[in-house]
């Protein structure tokens, strides 16, 4: 296993629930459903991912003192985590309450879900002693991969699913930046003289499910789950090369 | 003047003691080394040459500016310093430091980082690794007195982005641009090393 399997689970697990707060946030959510499936869904992506942020460090119940430093990598994760769990929370509370979402707040935690993949990858952008990390190609690989990770959630949340073209369009356009992401990745790595294997098999399934987007027009449920583990395998396989180092 | 490192590669033979006593001075686990010699080989001609490396009191020390706690400062002779209580175990240093210099103790979850021993300096005395090495290949002190210890000692100042306070003497053909290479590993192949020995 890798060693950074908890840094792995935090941009897989917090990304997915981030990038599918962003997409939704241009998007019509459903309300003919369970209005609050969608913030528990996310929250607890979410305390996964936060626990494992605790399992990366040395000595976990210091963690607190990293938000005394909002501009190094970590401290700016943290207060990302926290603003967007913060809005995650008011949308199940007013789900809860109104039994509908409400857009703005949807808005706004597609807003803090954003913030948090910039803070990903900022987070790996300042590494200059990993040079496959640190330059700007862990911007892509984090918010457009953290994109790419919310369309199979998020078409869960949406009315018509991929029946629906407006949400077509912004998932097969999210599924191109994340396919994007893993070629500059692949690019990246390449020039160093690394192995690009698991970027190109992540871009290749990424590209089935951007096919697959395009074509499921009836939002078929097995299309839907077969595009959900196509990205989350892709993305999956891609991140772990990533780590490891 | 800030103060820094010079190393002898040329007489260095690699028996370690420096980084063993370094150890031994500081550090009660084993196994966890504040400075280090590496192995660089050659891919292209003859042998390895041995670099011993520790924290290289940067310029512009990344080890600093990522640290999620503050736990890193830069003393005034730009010694820079580490105050272990703060330490969270992130391993954030390692990895942003250009040569990997802090070392991660996985018994106690926290990370150790070179300060030039302070604490002996303060007392009027060398370095543990300057008065140990066998060979007198490391020496410790302002720049413009430790660029003067070996004939010929160039600096790494301009190789790497942090800009590294290390002197290092070497055959003329070294290419100081093979520091980029010395990161956390042991052993490292650089193109080609033909002159180093």
């Amino acid at each position: 296993m890798i060693s950074e399997f908890p840094l792995f689970l935090f941009t897989l697990l917090g990304g997915m629930s981030a990038g599918t707060y962003a997409l939704l946030a241009v998007l019509k959510r459903r309300e003919d459903g369970d209005a609050v499936i969608l913030p528990v869904v996310a929250l607890i992506l979410l305390v996964i991912s936060g626990f494992a942020l605790f399992g990366h460090l040395g000595r976990p119940a210091g963690a607190l003192q990293v938000m005394g430093h909002p501009t190094t990598g970590i401290g700016f994760e943290g207060y990302g985590s926290l603003l967007f769990g913060l809005f995650v929370l008011i949308d199940l509370i007013i789900c809860a309450a109104k039994k509908k979402p409400n857009h703005v707040v949807t808005v706004l935690a597609g807003i803090f879900g954003l913030i948090l993949l910039v803070a990903m990858g900022y987070a790996y952008y300042e590494v200059m002693g990993i040079e496959q990390w640190g330059n700007a190609a862990s911007f892509a690989m984090f918010i457009f991969g953290g994109l790419a990770l919310g369309v199979p959630l998020a078409a869960f949340f949406v009315e018509e699913g991929y029946g629906n073209s407006r949400f077509r369009l912004v998932a097969a356009l999210a599924i191109a930046l994340g396919v994007i992401a893993l070629l500059i990745e692949n690019g990246v790595f390449g020039g160093l003289g690394l192995s690009t294997n698991a970027f190109m098999i992540g871009a290749v399934l990424l590209a089935i499910a951007f096919v697959l987007v395009l074509v499921n027009r009836k939002n078929a449920v097995w299309i839907t789950w077969l595009i959900f583990v196509l990205v989350v395998v892709g993305m999956a396989i891609a991140r772990y090369s990533f780590y490891m180092i | 003047m800030p103060v820094g490192f010079a190393i002898n590669t040329v007489n260095c033979f690699g028996c370690k003691t420096c980084q063993l006593a370094c150890e031994n001075t500081h550090l009660q686990n084993p196994g966890v080394f504040m400075r280090r010699v590496r192995e660089v080989n050659a891919t292209e001609g003859p042998g390895t040459v041995f670099v011993s490396m520790a924290c290289n009191h940067c310029d512009d020390p990344q080890c600093l500016k990522v640290c999620p706690v503050g736990a890193y400062t830069k003393l005034t002779d730009g010694t820079v310093v580490q105050d272990h209580e703060k330490c969270i175990g992130c391993k954030s240093c390692i990895m942003a430091c250009p040569f990997h210099a802090p070392t991660f103790d996985e018994s106690e979850g926290a990370t150790y980082k070179c300060d030039g021993c302070l604490d002996r300096r303060s007392a009027g005395l060398l370095p543990q690794c300057v008065i140990s090495c066998p060979g007198a290949n490391i020496q410790f002190g302002n720049l413009d007195e430790v660029a003067q210890a070996y004939d010929g000692a160039e600096s790494i100042h301009d190789t790497v982005a942090t800009g590294p306070n290390l002197y290092v003497k070497h055959n003329e053909n070294l290419d100081l641009d093979d520091f980029k290479h010395i990161d956390g590993r042991e052993t490292v192949d650089v193109g080609s090393v033909d002159g180093w020995l």
